[in-house]
């Protein structure tokens, strides 16, 4: 009984048990049939294995030259989140602290511009403000745009004015009084 | 993290370096043209090489590399076959067959690999995938069943079938084989 001729194929390229090629060999050494059939294999095998571009070197060094250069888009080594933006929100972003940097540089800049007058060099200086009232004086600060810097000098001694003996009430006569 | 740099490159080269040779010869015999076969396969890498995850061994690299080889291959054939017939159908004329040994015969080394690519060129796709797996890469049945996803048994059933038109074709060439 001659084997599959499938399993001759399967023979001729090593892909058999060893108890099924010990069955073929001893089979074929009485079979021609199966002998020839196992011989036109190897030689069809044999003709497209001739066809194998074997000389591959130059073509595979030419690709390993623009592989090695390549990097993947967007892969980073550390961690494997792309972060991508729209491209409007980044603009506005951008637009965002550009205004915000400016009006900070323009805030500490503008202290710079506005002197700090002190209420003692406005009552020493030639204005005569001394006989005009708070509101006057106000009105003057308003007017000039100037930061007030308002220092009031404390005596160096407490001047108590006696203006007669405490009286102490007690809590009962003060609700009398109400 | 340099060291770690240095040993994922050089594996990736000892990939590479296996795997070229194989990649190129299906893509060619698939294709028939030796420039878009070095293109496919410089596209295979960048797609592995975009990969996140990497494998877990050389060998499921291996295969997956020689997977995207065929796809790659088979899609480009379908496509230019596509647009040979449109082309035909245009011109209404029959276009001649450029990638039968014409203009290509610089690639051609041997008047063998033209025979065999010819005669290739006449198997069914999946009898014509399988053969080209067997002859030109150093890969099992078992393996061509993975790389495939089909059984061990339809790989050995296949081979057996594409052999078979194969002797006929040679046979009625009456091609020297020897």
């Amino acid at each position: 009984m001659c084997p599959d001729k499938r399993d001759l194929s399967a023979f001729v390229d090593l892909e058999l048990s060893t108890f099924a090629v010990e069955k073929i060999n001893s089979h074929i050494e009485n079979c021609e049939s199966c002998r020839s059939e196992i011989e036109s294999l190897k030689n069809t095998a044999a003709f497209i294995r001739g066809g194998r571009i074997a000389d591959t070197a130059e073509t595979e060094g030419r690709v390993w030259m623009k592989l090695r250069h390549y990097t993947p888009h967007g892969k980073s080594r550390f961690f494997h989140l792309r972060i991508t933006l729209p491209a409007p929100l980044v603009l506005a972003m951008a637009v965002f602290i550009i205004f915000l940097s400016a009006g900070l540089l323009f805030t500490l800049r503008s202290n710079d511009r506005h002197p700090v007058i002190s209420i003692d060099s406005i009552v020493s200086s030639s204005l005569e403000l001394d006989n005009q009232d708070i509101e006057a004086l106000l009105q003057y600060l308003y007017s000039s745009e100037a930061a007030v810097e308002i220092s009031i000098p404390l005596p160096g001694e407490p001047k108590f004015i006696p203006m007669g003996e405490p009286q102490f009430l007690r809590a009962a006569e003060y609700r009398r009084n109400e | 993290m340099n060291e770690k740099g240095n040993e994922e490159k050089s594996s990736f080269k000892d990939l590479y370096e296996s795997v070229f040779p194989i990649l190129l010869n299906v893509s060619f015999h698939i294709t028939g043209d030796m420039y878009i076969a070095e293109e496919l396969c410089q596209e295979a890498f960048i797609k592995y090489l975009d990969r996140i995850y990497p494998f877990p061994s050389m060998v499921q690299a291996k295969y997956w590399l020689i997977r995207v080889i065929k796809n790659m291959s088979l899609n480009y054939k379908k496509r230019k076959s596509r647009e040979k017939n449109a082309f035909e159908k245009v011109f209404k004329q029959q276009e001649v067959s450029e990638r039968q040994g014409g203009s290509d015969i610089d690639f051609f080394k041997h008047e063998a690999e033209n025979m065999v690519f010819t005669a290739l060129e006449k198997l069914p796709e999946k009898l014509r995938t399988v053969i080209i797996l067997k002859e030109y890469s150093d890969l099992s049945y078992r393996e061509i069943a993975r790389i495939l996803n089909i059984s061990e048994n339809n790989v050995k059933v296949r081979v057996f079938r594409a052999r078979s038109i194969l002797s006929d074709l040679i046979k009625e060439e009456d091609i020297h084989v020897s």
